[in-house]
């Protein structure tokens, strides 16, 4: 039982970075993802805002999920996600003032990201506490690394360096400009596609496998 | 009608519990924003007070602190230069020091993804006024590697040094020279086309910024029109 629910655990925080990962799997939170990650820092800046108010919100989201009637879930979902995003608004003017500045409008517009609200209203509002944050993590993390992938890929190639560090003078300008975001992003949501589609066919494979097996057995 | 009241008075108290809970976080981030607002202003002020030949500051510190304290709260000024809409952010700062009179103001045009926020020092000198330096307060709109190298030393020192005369003609970019003479300060052309390679929008903002610091300068506060 104690297995079962560890692998239930590791598994509900790993699909967020693989299996379900909303950027290249369930293409969630497109608009902040194309916008902020011009450079390799503004990616991952945006990814650790967002695992704060994702893992935050999950948890008060389930929480509460007894006490909140179904008609109006959606306001109070949006209230609680609001309330940590202007936390986190105030916090990093405070204390992280040249991150703040850099992400500017993109922090305010976290109440609008779709992967948040989604996972409030899929899954913390149905599942325990301690799911709920390890969902909330998970799915932040994911989000993260996808920006922080992308993100270092066009500031490699569309600005010759990486996290500020000059690495060439090869520029491709592209990369840098909404195109390039479209283009790199179509690129890797491919390639991920690719590797499930690939473990997918693999495991019905071992599972007819391991039928024929029973079956001559 | 019994679910409508019921409904709406859980929504209520859910909105109560979240204004309780950010008019706490506010109050204890008060101070520490007034104080990362107050230190990033500072900072800037300090650069563009600085003399670029001696590397030492041409006010002492605690003299700009206090005129920053008594400015008080920004107030925005919409501004017009040669058709280009912009901003002004008053008050602005007036030092004296070694028979310089120095102003300090901050303007705004707009770049390629929104306002680019500029703070320039204007020095009068034996009855001649010049743009001694600018500090980009703000470019955090225009894209990385292109427009937002405009945050760099090097093309902020381009704007530097700028005399009266380039300032009467309003400066321009290089690429907007027309029969100006190209990298004549005299004439207000500021040389950024080698050094911004595929991002003319931003420096031309800069300069649009300066013009209208320049002309509120001019008509408002040399003009003796307060």
């Amino acid at each position: 039982m104690a297995d079962k629910n560890e692998s239930m655990a590791w598994y509900t925080f790993k699909k967020g970075i693989t299996s379900e990962n909303p950027t290249y799997v369930q293409a969630l939170g497109m608009c902040p993802t194309l916008a902020v990650t011009t450079a390799a820092i503004n990616g991952l800046g945006m990814g650790l805002a967002v695992i704060i108010v994702l893992t935050l919100s999950n948890i008060i989201v389930s929480l509460i999920r007894k006490a909140v009637p179904k008609d109006i879930r959606i306001p109070i979902f949006i209230t609680v996600i609001a309330t940590f995003v202007t936390m986190i608004d105030l916090l990093m003017h405070a204390y992280t003032y040249d991150l703040w500045k850099t992400l500017g409008i993109f922090i305010p517009l976290i109440v609008v990201n779709c992967i948040i609200l989604g996972r409030a209203e899929a899954f913390a509002s149905k599942n325990p506490v301690h799911y709920a944050l390890l969902d909330g993590l998970g799915m932040g993390v994911g989000f993260t690394l996808s920006l922080f992938l992308l993100g270092s890929i066009r500031e490699i190639l569309g600005n010759g360096t990486w996290m500020g560090i000059h690495l060439w003078n090869f520029k491709m300008f592209m990369f840098i400009l909404p195109p390039g975001a479209f283009i790199t992003l179509g690129f890797l949501a491919a390639f991920f596609n690719y590797i499930k589609i690939k473990r997918e066919e693999a495991e019905k494979k071992r599972q007819q496998q391991a039928k024929a097996q029973a079956q001559k057995a | 009608m019994k679910d409508i009241l019921k409904n709406g008075i859980i929504l209520m108290l859910y909105a109560a519990v979240a204004g309780l809970v950010l008019g706490g976080i506010y109050v204890a981030t008060k101070d520490a924003i007034a104080k990362a607002d107050l230190s990033a202003k500072l900072k800037a002020m300090e650069e563009v007070l600085t003399d670029y030949e001696t590397g030492q500051l041409m006010v002492d510190k605690q003299t700009i602190e206090e005129k920053v304290r008594e400015g008080g709260q920004e107030q925005v000024k919409e501004m017009e230069y040669n058709g280009v809409k912009g901003k002004l952010f008053l008050p602005y700062y007036e030092f004296k020091s070694a028979g310089k009179e120095i102003y300090v103001l901050v303007g705004a045009a707009p770049g390629f993804g929104g306002d680019v926020k500029v703070m320039a020092s204007f020095i009068k000198e034996n009855g001649q006024l010049y743009l001694h330096m600018i500090r980009v307060l703000d470019a955090s709109q225009e894209t990385p590697g292109l427009g937002a190298k405009i945050m760099e030393e090097e093309p902020q020192k381009r704007f530097s040094n700028i005399p009266q005369t380039g300032l009467e003609e309003g400066v321009v970019v290089d690429k907007d020279a027309k029969d100006r003479p190209v990298k004549d300060k005299m004439h207000g052309v500021v040389k950024t086309s080698d050094i911004m390679t595929g991002a003319t929008i931003t420096p031309r903002a800069v300069a649009n910024a300066i013009n209208i610091m320049y002309s509120y300068l001019k008509g408002h506060v040399l003009g003796g029109e307060k």
